[in-house]
């Protein structure tokens, strides 16, 4: 061992390790930092030799973790000096001191270059190391071609240029451009031929980064990465230097396979034969054996081969090996060995047909879930989440509960979060449910947001059959001493509503009741105690016969609060105590709460999109993943299994669609009453809290007098009625075009009603740009994609869209680029979602410059209401009761139209096919009349049914009478699909907002 | 047939990344959230709060290609009383983000009991790291990185420094921490493994080391020469 050691380094040292503290530790390293600083300042008496200790002791020093604010440009400086001892120091340090942005960097970039361009292969060595290590873009600018040449010279040896692979490397992520793709891609095959293994090893990372980015010009070297992998997995000619624990290089092995995984499928049979053989040798030949070293690189190894056999979406009975082994190793004692098989399932989570044969292992899983290891036991919860689905929810979100009362604090929230999505997700049954969430509450109420006890009152309200067991419920929890905040304001919710449920039983009489609200009160927060006040009034109201004496201690409770300082308290206060005089009127105004309209889960919604700092490929992520991302631009392509169904429909949506159907009347929610009422809103009993709150009560029944909802729209309906051109003259947007001088190709118009009968087309085009659409429609949930096509052999730049939906609808519109190169096509997805019935129309601003010529078009997207439509057959025994049922406006309604363009039976019933209305033939007698039924599809009314009746008359085709009914009876809202080709005007009736409704009877 | 897992895995990287760009760049807000976490990255990375970055694009682009490649962030030797023994950092960070790095992680790792597993979850990224006597040696990668492979690379730089100090010990490397980045120098490179050969860098290593004590000789010739000439 050669040791050039240098004594001052060495004292120094010394000196620091002997520091008895801190403080002393301090003072000897100012005293130094000062001595250095000094030195520097006199720099013409030193000898090369102390520049160079000095320097090391900044490094040391910098390294200790103290600031070193001088003495960067000694060490840049020392880059430059003519021999090597010190420009190997200038190097090294300067390298570890500084990072790419820094300024004294560039000073340097010329006698860098100099080195490397020079004859001295040390040199070139040195400035390749600092180069690859800390070089930043300007460095990738100026020197990315003489790193090239090193790369590829046959004069320089395997030293130099494995060093200029990895430099390149470093110079590519700092600026892609710097690779030519054309001219590089052949010489990157023929580097895979190299022999010798350290220029290979570093040639193949260079290989990933470029295929990261581009593996269509890299297609030549798959069949020499298979080759060489073949070549490390069958030990042929590697050098023994190479081998590590008897292994051919495991990482040269690691990194083809990477490599591999950037190509999105093997097409050459030949090729795709050899590869499998090799991973199945690697699958089934790796043994656990006693050395550690040995072992994880084997293992390093296999778990790359299964990332490629997943990717490679192998035939069934490798990918059950795959599942096999990892199976197999969630079960043994090494640790990492056990972090990696619960992580590898998780990723395996993503292919088709695994999780049946994952959910075999759960019970080991769950044994993961306890084991001291948090790191281990973080993947299992990601694991459990990942593959937790209806039969297996209750198993997996009891153990989760379990587990959390012994959680780390680390871990809490995000266990809590993700066993409250579960439960919702997957919950068997409702009372399941709320049991969940209340335990949550209960072990974890710190971490229990809002939303997820708005949850819990959303589907008590919804299904009456819930809502004695949970009053019973909470009021178990609430007699616990210890209550948590959470606790209360569920509870208080609760009891206020449902409380009279229970007032057979014994304890739960309305004055017990309150007593075990009530002895909360001190201990709650001013966010609570609105909360609490309601739930007084509400159980003051349902305490019948009257109770004198709770009445007096309500009363005053109220009195008190009638000073609160805080303004929501002092408001509630002062309107109960006035309401609670009115007696018997009571009655009415604090009615139960009417059921909420069905929505996405905002929980659910917040795990798409956001995790946890500490778990970002966590199985969140994964099962965010699986919806169809609007981030995919391969379009073509079906989305991966569990992907069809956007919107999770668990048995809790399920069990809500019969309140939604049956017409059983709820108490007060006549409109007439409620517009009476109109003060009501104040008996939400939820504090003012933002968005949260707009969640739960956003579209709540007693909002607003729905009478006079009807009223207007009835108006807006009128208004429409003005004449044949009402779609185009009240669409909201018109179509119009501003400092355009580039002429549109065909009737925008035209193509937009052409393609509200059918789901792809082009939607617009010009000299320049064709915009095409392709559409899919499943019940309230829509995705189109809009392909942007440059027509020209120049690019065109500033493209933007903007997108103006309507408030009924949801868009999401995924990036536009700003450019689009000549001739390509660029493909952007849009997803909708329609909120409640509304006939106005998505207007797309986009614009664009071509040259000199800004052309900017606004474009109605036929995202229009007959989309969510689905056709429905109703056979007569059904339809007819239905028919009957819904009598008289404004449940059905009657319109004859005139200045119809006369058309044969069979035409006008393929017409209504082409609006989504499923014709029922053979239900009217009259053949001359037609029947059609459809169902209308949106995030507030869910399917609602919709009956059309058209009767024509033979002796005047001109004129037809429509007459539809629908669930809905508020509203209803016209719609006139027209084609232009088509004089024929179709009413077809459509309904709106459930919510609005307060039943239909 | 079904879009293929992984790939799809790669093109949402892909994507995401892309919108991040666009988002701060263009201020499209709704993708702020969906890519929290990658943002946080980004800003411990690149060591500027994103509010700055978004002023400057061109550290988007770099923070996209970053977010491609599988990479070392850097390597950390520190003793079980929590003194560094070595830093090296691939990835860019300041000197204020490294101070932090290094607190951080010295809490969580050397808090760790034995017989754990090796690998620990930290702010998006995953660490491997080992204990060697008194020692841990640390290296940072990405989430779906190969955590043994690097776990070897660990056990290959401590092999080879064995080799060279002969059973080498803490003391070794805090008196000649300056060998110990010359031979990791000649191991890693850009944050991937230059060469797996042990032998190859000990003749590398060695020759350095030559080189250095010919030119200490030749300067010491000549300064006899000079001291003599000057008699």
């Amino acid at each position: 061992m050669a040791m050039h050691g240098m004594r001052g380094l060495s004292v120094f040292i010394s000196d620091i390790r002997n520091c008895q503290n801190k403080e002393q530790e301090r003072q000897r390293i100012d005293k130094e930092l000062g001595n250095v600083r000094n030195r520097f300042k006199n720099e013409k008496g030193l000898s090369p030799y102390e520049k160079k200790k000095y320097v090391w002791k900044m490094l040391y020093i910098y390294m200790l973790g103290y600031d070193v604010d001088f003495g960067h440009m000694e060490a840049v400086s020392l880059i430059s000096a003519p021999k090597y001892p010190e420009k190997q120091v200038g190097y090294i340090v300067t390298s570890c001191l500084l990072n790419e942005n820094h300024d004294f960097l560039r000073l340097a970039i010329n006698t860098v270059r100099n080195d490397i361009i020079g004859r001295n292969e040390t040199f070139q060595c040195l400035a390749l190391t600092m180069v690859g290590n800390i070089g930043g873009r300007e460095f990738a600018e100026s020197l990315a071609p003489d790193v090239q040449k090193l790369l590829l010279s046959s004069s320089c040896r395997p030293l130099v240029r494995k060093k200029a692979a990895l430099c390149l490397l470093r110079l590519y992520r700092k600026n892609p451009d710097v690779v030519n793709v054309d001219g590089w891609a052949d010489r990157m095959a023929q580097l895979l031929d190299e022999r010798d293994l350290g220029v290979l090893t570093s040639s193949m990372s260079l290989l990933v980064a470029l295929v990261s980015n581009n593996h269509e010009a890299y297609w030549s070297c798959l069949p020499k990465c298979v080759k060489t992998l073949e070549r490390l997995a069958r030990n042929q000619d590697i050098p023994q230097e190479y081998t590590y624990y008897g292994i051919p290089s495991p990482w040269l092995q690691v990194k083809t396979m990477r490599a591999l995984q950037y190509f999105p499928t093997i097409e050459d049979p030949y090729t795709r034969r050899t590869l499998f053989e090799v991973l199945q040798r690697i699958l089934m030949g790796t043994d656990v054996v006693k050395n550690v070293n040995k072992n994880n690189a084997s293992h390093a190894v296999l778990f790359e081969a299964l990332a490629l056999v997943m990717h490679l979406d192998a035939e069934k009975e490798m990918m059950s090996q795959c599942v096999a082994l990892l199976g197999k190793f969630i079960a043994v004692r090494e640790p990492n060995i056990r972090y990696l098989g619960l992580e590898n399932m998780t990723r395996m989570l993503m292919v088709t047909d695994a999780q049946e044969i994952i959910k075999r292992h759960q019970a080991q899983i769950i044994t993961s879930l306890k084991d001291p290891d948090i790191s281990i036991r973080r993947r299992a919860l990601d694991l459990l989440y990942g593959m937790c689905d209806v039969t297996n929810a209750k198993d997996i979100v009891e153990e989760l509960l379990q587990y959390l009362s012994s959680a780390d604090f680390t871990m809490r929230e995000e266990l809590s979060l993700k066993a409250a999505i579960l439960a919702e997700k997957f919950a068997p049954d409702l009372s399941w449910y709320v049991d969940v969430i209340l335990q949550l509450i209960d072990k974890a109420g710190d971490f229990i947001s809002d939303d997820i006890w708005f949850r819990v009152v959303q589907f008590v309200t919804n299904n009456d059959d819930l809502q004695p067991y949970a009053a019973a419920k909470v009021k178990e929890y609430l007699e616990k001493p210890a209550v948590h905040e959470t606790m209360v304001k569920v509870s208080a919710y609760i009891l206020g509503e449902y409380s009279h449920l229970l007032a057979r039983r014994p304890g739960c009489s309305p004055k017990e009741i309150f007593g075990i609200l009530h002895e909360k009160l001190p201990t709650v927060s001013t966010t609570t105690i609105p909360i609490l006040l309601s739930a007084y009034a509400k159980i003051l109201m349902h305490t019948q016969p009257p109770d004198q004496e709770l009445q007096s201690q309500i009363w005053a409770i109220f009195n008190k609060y009638e000073s609160c300082i805080d303004a929501e308290i002092q408001q509630r206060a002062v309107e109960y105590f006035a309401l609670c005089q009115k007696g018997a009127a009571l009655m009415d105004i604090l009615a139960e709460m009417p059921k909420f309209p069905e929505r996405k889960s905002s929980l659910i919604k917040r795990a798409e999109y956001s995790e946890a700092d500490t778990a970002e490929q966590s199985a969140i992520k994964l099962r965010a993943q699986q919806q169809p991302s609007n981030a995919l631009v391969v379009t073509d392509q079906p989305p991966a299994n569990g992907a069809t169904s956007p919107v999770p429909v668990g048995p809790l949506s399920l069990a809500m669609v019969p309140s939604m159907i049956t017409t059983e009347d709820h108490t007060s929610t006549d409109p007439a009453l409620s517009q009476q009422n109109g003060s009501l809103t104040k008996v939400d009993p939820q504090h003012p809290s933002a968005d949260l709150l707009g969640d739960l009560l956003g579209p709540l029944a007693i909002e607003g007098p729905p009478g006079a909802t009807v009223q207007s729209e009835y108006n807006a309906v009128s208004r429409l009625e003005g004449g044949p051109d009402a779609v185009d003259g009240s669409a909201i947007v018109p179509v119009e075009e501003q400092r355009n001088t580039v002429q549109p190709i065909g009737n925008i118009a035209e193509r937009f009603h052409a393609l509200c009968l059918k789901d792809s087309g082009v939607l617009y085009e010009d000299p320049y740009i064709q915009i095409g659409i392709k559409a899919e429609w499943r019940a309230h949930h829509g995705r189109l994609v809009l392909f942007l096509g440059n027509k020209n052999t120049a690019p065109l730049v500033s493209v933007q869209a903007l997108m103006l939906p309507p408030a009924h609808l949801k868009m999401e519109l995924s990036l536009v680029p700003d450019t689009i190169p000549p001739r390509a096509q660029v493909q952007c997805p849009l997803e909708v979602v329609n909120l409640r019935p509304s006939r106005d129309v998505a207007v797309l601003d986009f614009s664009y410059k071509f040259g000199t010529n800004m052309v900017n078009v606004k474009l109605r997207l036929p995202a229009v209401l007959n989309k969510f439509l689905q056709p429905i057959p109703v056979p007569a025994e059904e339809f007819f009761p239905q028919w009957r049922s819904l009598s008289g406006p404004p449940l059905k309604l009657q319109e004859v139209v005139r200045g119809v363009r006369p058309m044969p039976l069979p035409e006008m019933a393929n017409l209504l096919n082409s609006f989504r209305l499923m014709i029922c033939p053979g239900l009217d007698p009259n053949p001359n009349n037609l029947v059609a039924s459809t169902t209308f599809y949106s995030e507030s009314t869910h399917a609602m049914l919709c009956l059309i009746r058209i009767e024509t008359d033979p002796a005047d085709r001109t004129q037809l009478r429509m007459t539809l009914a629908s669930g809905d009876p508020t509203l209803t809202f016209e719609y006139v699909p027209k084609t232009s080709h088509e004089h024929v005007k179709f009413k077809t009736l459509v309904l709106t907002d459930f919510s609005h409704i307060p039943s239909a009877g | 047939p079904l879009s293929k897992p992984a790939q799809t895995q790669i093109y949402q990287i892909r994507f995401e990344s892309v919108e991040l760009f666009v988002n701060e760049g263009f201020k499209l807000s709704k993708y702020k959230y969906r890519n929290r976490s990658a943002a946080t990255a980004a800003e411990i990375r690149i060591g500027i709060p994103a509010s700055v970055l978004s002023e400057n694009p061109d550290f988007y682009l770099d923070f996209f290609f970053r977010l491609l490649s599988r990479m070392i962030h850097f390597v950390l030797l520190i003793s079980r009383q929590g003194k560094v023994r070595l830093t090296k950092w691939y990835s860019p960070y300041s000197q204020k983000e490294r101070t932090k790095v290094i607190r951080e992680l010295g809490g969580v790792i050397l808090n760790r009991g034995p017989k754990l597993c090796n690998f620990v979850d930290w702010r998006g990224f995953k660490v491997v790291y080992k204990r060697y006597a008194s020692l841990y040696f640390c290296m940072c990668i990405d989430q779906d990185d190969n955590e043994l492979e690097v776990l070897e690379i660990i056990h290959h730089f401590v092999e080879i420094l064995d080799r060279y100090f002969g059973s080498v010990c803490e003391l070794d490397l805090i008196f000649n921490f300056h060998k110990a980045y010359y031979i990791l120098d000649e191991l890693l490179l850009a944050g991937e493994l230059q060469e797996s050969s042990k032998k190859t860098v000990a003749r590398l290593i060695a020759a350095q080391d030559s080189l250095v004590e010919t030119a200490k000789e030749q300067a010491s010739s000549i300064s006899n020469i000079i001291a003599q000439a000057t008699k």
